[in-house]
């Protein structure tokens, strides 16, 4: 009895390690339950030119804003100098981290919460002294602001664009006028929805896909 | 008829899979690989204790893992009590764990908690290292990784030796069926290959543009080499295909004899290099503590006789260090029940998860009790939220490159020799290095002469999925010697500029031109 409970024990579990190592090698089902997270071995499968930071920014009813991220007793940072929220990479939990804040403060009632995505070129991480001397000039940081959801108290998103990186590329894409066209000249009357799996930050973005985003509206204090 | 010679074929496979899952052996392996985990995940986890209300329960922000492959939740998130209540005995268990202290039991508490937490927070607790710890915890539940170098193994022996059996004969450890270290083994090596199939789909990989990035990331931990190896892709280029080979052979060579040591060797010089140029400092710790499953106990006593060995010196370090692992012989303890042992378990995770609750609800952590009341948030200045809230801009010119260097050899498509001095009738190479995300480009080089003025210019289109350029230039006689310079331009800005120094060609060089 007990060889055969063994004989279980070592056929399921070799037969899970082969399901996901068959299914990451052919991308199959790879994203089908979160148990897969447990069983494709996908380290380090991205990568980006750009260092990521999100903030999460609170407008009252007042017209002042309030940083809801970091929130007002301290941030955690799990792994290096950065803090947890940093680590959302497609700043999707923003909500969740800004009503943390919301929850645990007193505030004036608040009209909307803003989520934005900071990046800036990873070549800025490098020692001023070290910069200087391969580039020929002192650094010249630039961040850039990208608003990804602009959200009700409630959580309701009343504005989102894709991903700065997202953004990007299709900004890169509608500078060729043949390709907007043909794509306008295309599009369906029903736009259905894309699914993708990545294995590259940017290896396989559906450039015919329309934007999501239209752009968001000045702060209602102005 | 080949009947015979198949049926004993047939025989002859289930014997040696008999043999290599059920040979028993005394799990010296597992026992260490229980040790160096419990110390690993110890680390992980006690930072994260005081801040477990926020990562993990209703009453904070946690980001279950089910969110983010958009299914329904795989359990009910906990409350902040019962989220401090279970990483407190989380702790408690690891702590057991390493002791070898009721250790069959520690090992399923630390999996169930550990998992349930990681599942809690995919931002600031699970990741691929977390993830392989799971899998060790969980095969070292099936095992009898407490049957040696635990409490559990001193308790066992006391309770032999009070019956009157001699010290010998308890001493000697127990033996156990291999497959849980079989199965760690084979995991170790499925990980390995999984790494190395999801390299094969990134091309960014193999001209070392992936591992650029990453070495110049505060992502991670600091690291301390990884922005001296960032200028050198052809460099990383070969690295990277060195560990994709052997992350490749891992499996296949990794049980006995030279290839055993060597793919060992490799993979802990490979993780430690990740914590040199990555930052990445736990991922080595559980990664070269998983290797400990390939010791056994030819292993083992190779070291004994070698710490013996060492001890027989007398003086200095080696023999400090056989002294440390020298042969103990430890005191019979008082009679104690294992039922006794089992409610004192008992006792210390109630006292574990009431001290826990009592000591997070004193540190206050929202500062929800504090005497001024809770915290006010902080007010941001109109123009950092302007700045913030502004429109979104393309990408500046300057930012879609990161490197540009001349030299004369190119391997693995990146410059190898980055030079400032070239003869007449040389071939200088210029390589440009761009990150993404950019738009079409046309890259344009031009080269100036000692008066600053534009001899020669030169360009090449990259598309948005190329990430690297480069220009070959033939300096000939029509260049005399002086300084010059190469400037790369993307429209109209002007990017990096390289200068160098064009010499008289060698004597008894012939040019073309």
């Amino acid at each position: 009895m007990k060889r055969w409970l063994s004989h279980i024990c070592i056929t399921t579990y070799l037969l899970a390690l082969s399901f996901g190592f068959v299914s990451h090698a052919f991308d199959f089902k790879t994203g089908c339950h979160p148990v897969m997270y447990f069983l494709v071995w996908d380290m380090f499968c991205g990568w980006a030119g750009f260092e990521g930071r999100m903030q999460v920014i609170g407008e009252g009813e007042s017209g002042k804003f309030y940083e809801l991220a970091p929130a007002p007793w301290g941030e955690f940072h799990p792994y290096g100098d950065m803090a947890r929220q940093h680590y959302d990479p497609e700043c999707k939990q923003g909500e969740r981290i800004g009503h943390m804040a919301l929850n645990h403060t007193k505030h004036e009632p608040m009209v909307r919460i803003f989520v934005v995505e900071e990046e800036y070129p990873k070549k800025f991480n490098l020692p001023d002294a070290q910069y200087e001397a391969y580039y020929g000039k002192p650094k010249d940081f630039h961040k850039y602001c990208h608003t990804r959801f602009v959200l009700t108290p409630t959580g309701e998103i009343l504005n989102m664009q894709p991903t700065f990186f997202v953004y990007q590329y299709q900004w890169g894409l509608r500078d060729n006028p043949r390709l907007m066209s043909d794509a306008r000249r295309s599009q369906p009357f029903i736009p259905s929805g894309l699914m993708n799996d990545s294995h590259g930050a940017f290896s396989s973005t559906p450039f015919y896909e329309p934007s999501p985003g239209t752009p968001v509206g000045g702060p209602l204090a102005e | 008829m080949s009947t015979g010679n198949s049926s004993n074929s047939t025989t002859g496979v289930r014997a040696s899979l008999s043999e290599f899952f059920y040979a028993e052996e005394v799990p010296y392996g597992l026992a260490l690989v229980r040790i160096v985990i419990s110390i690993a995940l110890l680390l992980a986890m006690v930072p994260r204790w005081p801040y477990a209300r926020e990562l993990y329960s209703t009453d904070g922000a946690p980001v279950p893992v089910w969110t983010v492959y958009g299914n329904a939740p795989l359990f009910p998130e906990p409350s902040g009590a019962v989220a401090v209540a279970v990483h407190s005995v989380l702790i408690l268990a690891l702590v057991t764990s390493c002791l070898g202290w009721c250790t069959r039991f520690s090992m399923i508490v630390t999996t169930v908690t550990y998992i349930f937490l990681n599942a809690l927070d995919t931002i600031g607790t699970m990741n691929k290292y977390s993830v392989i710890a799971s899998h060790l915890v969980f095969i070292l539940c099936f095992s009898q990784c407490g049957a040696v170098w635990s409490l559990d193994n001193w308790f066992r022996r006391s309770r032999l030796r009070r019956t009157g059996v001699s010290a010998e004969l308890a001493n000697r450890p127990v033996r156990f069926a291999a497959w849980p270290r079989r199965l760690m083994q084979l995991f170790v090596g499925v990980v390995y290959i999984g790494a190395a199939f999801t390299k094969f789909k990134i091309p960014a990989y193999f001209s070392g543009e992936q591992l650029q990035t990453w070495m110049i990331t505060s992502y991670n931990l600091p690291n301390p080499l990884g922005r001296f190896f960032e200028p050198y892709p052809a460099l990383l280029a070969i690295f990277g295909l060195v560990a994709l080979v052997w992350e490749c052979a891992f499996i296949f060579l990794a049980w006995r004899g030279i290839s055993r040591i060597a793919m060992l060797a490799i993979g802990a010089t490979f993780h430690f290099m990740t914590l040199l140029t990555l930052g990445l400092w736990l991922f080595p710790v559980v990664c070269i503590g998983s290797y400990l499953c390939f010791l056994n106990e030819r292993d083992v006593d190779w070291f004994s006789r070698l710490f013996a060995r060492w001890r027989e010196r007398g003086q200095g370090l080696p023999a400090a260090i056989g002294r440390l692992f020298r042969p103990r012989e430890w005191p019979v303890l008082p009679a104690l029940a294992p039922a006794w042992a089992q409610a004192a378990f008992a006792a210390m995770a109630a006292l574990t998860v009431c001290g826990g609750i009592a000591l997070e609800y004193k540190l206050d952590r929202y500062g929800m009790r504090r005497p001024e009341g809770p915290y006010a948030l902080k007010e941001l200045d109109p123009n950092y939220v302007a700045e913030e809230l502004r429109p979104s801009e393309r990408v500046r010119n300057e930012d879609k490159v990161l490197l540009f260097d001349i030299g004369s050899k190119v391997l693995a498509g990146a410059v190898v020799d980055r030079r400032t001095e070239f003869r007449q009738g040389d071939t200088m190479r210029a390589e440009c290095d761009l990150v993404p995300p950019h738009e079409d480009l046309w890259l344009t080089c031009e080269l100036e002469d000692p008066e600053h003025r534009v001899i020669d210019t030169t360009g090449c289109t990259v598309s948005a999925d190329s990430m690297r350029a480069i220009f070959d230039y033939n300096i000939g006689e029509t260049m005399g010697p002086g300084n010059y310079s190469l400037v790369l331009k993307i429209g109209r800005d002007e990017i990096m500029r390289r200068s160098f120094r064009v010499l008289l060609a060698a004597k008894g060089a012939r040019l073309a031109n």
